[in-house]
């Protein structure tokens, strides 16, 4: 049974002018000890998905299709007491601010407490959770733990405090960890260290992992298979490596191909034209308005997910001849 | 659409979501309706001034007087309806004198908040709002003599600084980002930089408080003209008509204390709620 | 240096807080040649952004000078000449605060322009500063809030060349937009510089952008500069135990970007606070080659190669012989 599974789902938002289609039917799997990535720019809609699975969405997101089952249950109509349930013992989240999700007028060891005592059945005796607290800090890379607890958040660098969000989401993420834009406010040198830390943690528990993040390197390094999402549609998913090495998808190549490279190659093109306004969004494939391959059929009904090669396929009539 | 109407418009869709905020908008336009149009629309006009007729003394509702009478025969209606132009000139006198030059204080010393000017212009302030507005009205009145002037004068010193620390706040705050730095590195004089950058973002907040404080100075006047201070008779001041009618509350005659304390009530509760209102329309992030 | 546009010798600036001086700038001199892109590289708290406010005058150095075009800089923007401050503008990092939400873009553009150029045709000159950023002359009717991260900081490039300026300091002008757009920013302000003959001081913590935008680099660390070279060479042959340290830890995402990392270099630590400097070279808690005399002594900033300089004592042993092995 696949930990977490997401079938066409449709998302929209209702603001002053309208109503913005975001999610335009989503598919996207997640086996158990797997980490997948999410990559795309601002406002592809990578963070909705899975607010929209884990049901953290703002009150004018309305869910207008699909479905999604985490451990075989369906997330979308699960009574609301079940939900915190499984948020204390099974999911967790982290988030691009580091001092976000910490309360700044209380200690990390109050913050940290809290979430223990919360998260475990039955009693724990302050020193039990005291050691808790501590073995969790110390599997996050923190080398001092109890001057850690002791602290404000404000006493903290960028870098601890991702560290001891980590930590936290241990407390609570047994089964699914999600990761949005973890290091993306973080200095280049720490954002290193932290992944590799994160990677160590969930590969030691087999914990699975969701990254979001535009940052292209950064999945690369981290997750087995990545979803490329544009304008709240999944354009390409495959291996990391594959899709990387060989992406199908014109924005994929574009988007690659938009990174400045180390290798020394020039400032790239980047891509010419504008996101289309999910107002209005073009009827069939989304990209259209950008696309230099564009043909007749793109206008037409939104472009399935083609196989072009083993596991890896992408949502382009140009790949229609190839199934 | 014109980006003046399309702005116009989102401040209108932002505001109206509130359905209170609604209300609060009604409620004001009407009591701002009523005071204009009161020697026109009331039933009595003659009550609002020197009439008396004690034969008529203290009748509770009826058809003819839907508000009963007062205890010199004036009907309640009337004196309602001209009570709202009173507290609403009170709240225009005052709010008229205070909020410039507050908020030009507040500019100033925000501005140039590191200055020896803005630690004066702050401290004063400061000082200022120590004082309870009550207790600065009621000493006022001591010294000079209790007429409703000496009030409103007591109630606009204690009100301007208010008005300083909240544009001082604001200001000093704004005063760093990269578009006010971004004018200064311009070269822009002094005053475009607080005029046409800092003020339009201040401007929420402010006419934000002036709504509210429609509803406070009301509710101060009300106090002040309840112990005496207010307007002298026959002049319909709700809070001298509380004052006067609740002599009468243990004897039954309860129409002349509830109706000008509930006109009052609904004022107050108009203004809260209108500011409501106008804090979400200038509120950012919400589309 | 006759072909330096700008010129910044020994500058330092603190600042006091009750815990103590954070030395943000400390003793840091280079030069910006006319018409080149010099790249100031660091994370955060290496001074980089400090330096590019104190060029602008947003703040006084503690200490040291800075000339432009020969001319000494009046410490503060309000001290300088009205010509001074035409020649030398900025783009920021944070294009949701760099323009005013209550104004229009044409307002906007028309804010320097009333300053700089009272008898020009201002509706003119507006449509023409659009035109130059690729942007379509009905945007300046728009509020900041109708425009996408791209278009608000082709809006802010547009208004630092209202005023015809020689020099811009850039400080990380694309960080905080997406690739697709970063590169579209990063074309225009190419095409400007050739086309106007501008120089700029590109600020930013992005190695692989500066691969590929600037002449020179100049990495900083903790206040101080501690590696500077030509692009080329730096990428080349970089030198500077932090340099490699930066290097290994960027993200890329081809297999030939892979294989031109260096080494890896594990970056141990934190970033040492501003605070509470380690003595000697600062960078040494961090250095998996550090020596005794690094912790005692702080290395000056040396050429060790032709046009490349480092302040790093492996290498001035070249230079100092033995000293340099004093003490280990």
């Amino acid at each position: 049974m696949k930990l977490l599974e997401i079938e066409d789902l449709k998302l929209e938002y209702k603001v002053y002018e309208g109503q913005l289609k975001v999610l335009q039917g989503i598919n996207l799997a997640l086996e158990k000890g797997e980490k997948i990535g999410i990559v795309g720019e601002s406002a592809c809609g990578k963070t909705s998905t899975v607010k929209a699975a884990l049901r953290l969405l703002a009150s004018n997101a309305t869910v207008t299709g699909g479905r999604v089952t985490y451990q075989g249950n369906d997330m979308l109509s699960m009574p609301h007491d079940k939900l915190v349930k499984l948020r204390r013992t099974s999911m967790a989240m982290i988030f691009q601010d580091p001092s976000a999700a910490l309360n700044p007028v209380f200690t990390i060891r109050q913050q940290m407490f809290d979430m223990i005592k919360y998260s475990t059945e039955g009693n724990l005796s302050t020193k039990e959770i005291e050691a808790k607290a501590t073995g969790y800090l110390l599997e996050a890379a923190l080398p001092e733990p109890q001057r850690i607890l002791g602290s404000y958040p404000f006493q903290l660098s960028g870098g601890m405090k991702q560290r001891v969000n980590i930590a936290m989401a241990l407390i609570s993420s047994n089964d699914l960890l999600v990761a949005d834009e973890p290091g993306t406010s973080l200095d280049v040198t720490i954002e290193d260290q932290i992944m590799k830390t994160l990677k160590r943690i969930v590969d030691e528990k087999g914990i699975s992992v969701i990254l979001i993040s535009h940052a292209l390197g950064t999945v690369k390094n981290f997750v087995d298979r990545v979803y490329v999402m544009y304008a709240g549609t999944i354009v390409e998913e495959g291996p990391t490596s594959r899709v990387f090495a060989s992406p199908k998808h014109p924005y994929t190549k574009m988007l690659i191909d938009s990174v400045p490279k180390l290798t020394g190659e020039g400032i790239p093109e980047g891509i010419l034209g504008q996101v289309p306004s999910y107002l209005n969004p073009p009827i069939g494939c989304r990209f259209i308005t950008r696309c230099p391959f564009k043909i007749k059929v793109c206008e037409g009904d939104m472009p399935p997910l083609y196989t072009v090669e083993e596991g890896h396929s992408s949502a382009c009539y140009l790949h229609e001849d190839k199934q | 659409m014109s980006t003046r109407s399309k702005m116009l418009g989102r401040y209108w869709y932002k505001f109206r979501r509130n359905k209170l905020s609604i209300i609060g908008l009604v409620a004001i336009v009407a009591v701002i309706a009523i005071a204009l149009l009161s020697p026109w629309i009331s039933p009595y006009p003659a009550s609002a001034g020197n009439y008396v007729n004690f034969a008529q003394k203290n009748l509770p509702p009826s058809l003819a007087h839907p508000m009963g009478t007062d205890d010199a025969g004036r009907d309640e209606l009337t004196r309602v309806m001209f009570g709202f132009r009173y507290s609403l000139m009170l709240v225009g006198v005052v709010l008229g004198v205070t909020v410039i030059p507050g908020v030009l204080a507040g500019l100033y010393a925000g501005y140039y908040f590191n200055r020896w000017f803005s630690t004066v212009i702050m401290q004063t302030a400061n000082i200022f709002v120590a004082v309870p507005p009550l207790l600065l009205a009621l000493s006022v009145a001591t010294v000079l003599a209790p007429t409703t002037v000496n009030a409103m004068l007591a109630v606009s010193l204690a009100w301007w600084p208010w008005y300083a620390r909240l544009v001082y706040s604001a200001t000093s705050s704004i005063r760093n980002e990269d578009y006010v730095k971004a004018s200064e590195l311009a070269g822009a004089s002094s005053s475009h930089t607080i005029f046409r950058e800092i003020t339009p973002n201040v401007l929420g907040s402010i006419l934000t408080k002036v709504s509210l404080d429609g509803g406070w100075v009301i509710l101060i006047g009300a106090a002040l003209s309840y112990v005496g201070l207010g307007a002298p008779t026959p002049i319909p001041d709700l809070g001298t008509m509380i004052s006067n009618g609740a002599t009468y509350l243990p004897g039954g005659v309860w129409w002349t204390t509830i109706f000008p304390a509930s006109a009052i009530v609904m004022v107050i509760l108009g203004f809260n709620l209108l500011g409501d209102g106008i804090n979400d329309m200038f509120a950012s992030g919400v589309r | 240096m006759s072909d330096a546009i700008l010129s910044v010798e020994n500058l330092r600036r603190y600042f006091t807080s009750p815990e103590g001086v954070i030395k943000a700038v400390d003793d840091v001199s280079f030069q910006v040649k006319k018409g080149e892109v010099l790249g100031l590289v660091g994370e955060s708290g290496s001074g980089k952004t400090t330096i590019g406010n104190v060029i602008m005058g947003i703040y006084p150095p503690t200490d040291g000078t800075i000339t432009f075009n020969g001319e000494v800089l009046r410490e503060t923007s309000k001290k300088r000449s009205k010509e001074t401050i035409r020649q030398i503008q900025m783009v920021f990092q944070n294009p949701a605060s760099s323009l005013n939400p209550k104004r229009t873009v044409r307002q906007a553009l028309e804010t320097p322009l009333k300053v700089h150029a009272k008898d020009v045709d201002v509706g003119k000159r507006v449509d023409e500063l659009l035109e130059m950023v690729d942007l379509p002359s009905e945007f300046s009717e728009r509020y900041p809030d109708e425009l996408g991260g791209g278009e608000t900081q082709l809006v802010v490039i547009a208004r630092a060349l209202a005023t015809n300026p020689s020099f811009m300091v850039l400080d990380e002008p694309t960080s905080a937009l997406d690739v697709s757009i970063q590169a579209k920013i990063i074309n225009v302000l190419m095409r400007l510089r050739t086309k106007f003959g501008l120089s700029y001081l590109f600020i930013t913590h992005n190695l692989s952008l500066m691969r590929n935008v600037s002449d020179r680099v100049i990495i900083m660390y903790l206040g101080k500069a501690r590696e500077v070279a030509p692009t080329v060479e730096f990428f080349r042959n970089p030198m500077h135990p932090y340099t490699k340290m930066l290097l290994s830890s960027i993200p890329v995402i081809t297999e030939a970007e892979e294989k031109l990392k260096p080494e890896k270099v594990s970056s141990t630590g934190e970033i040492a606070g501003a605070l509470n400097l380690p003595a000697g070279c600062s960078f040494h808690p961090r250095c998996p080659f550090v020596m005794d005399i690094c912790k005692k002594e702080v290395p000056p900033l040396l050429e060790v190669a032709p046009e490349h300089l480092c302040d790093c004592y492996l290498y001035l042993e070249n230079r100092f012989g033995q000293s340099a092995r004093i003490g280990s």
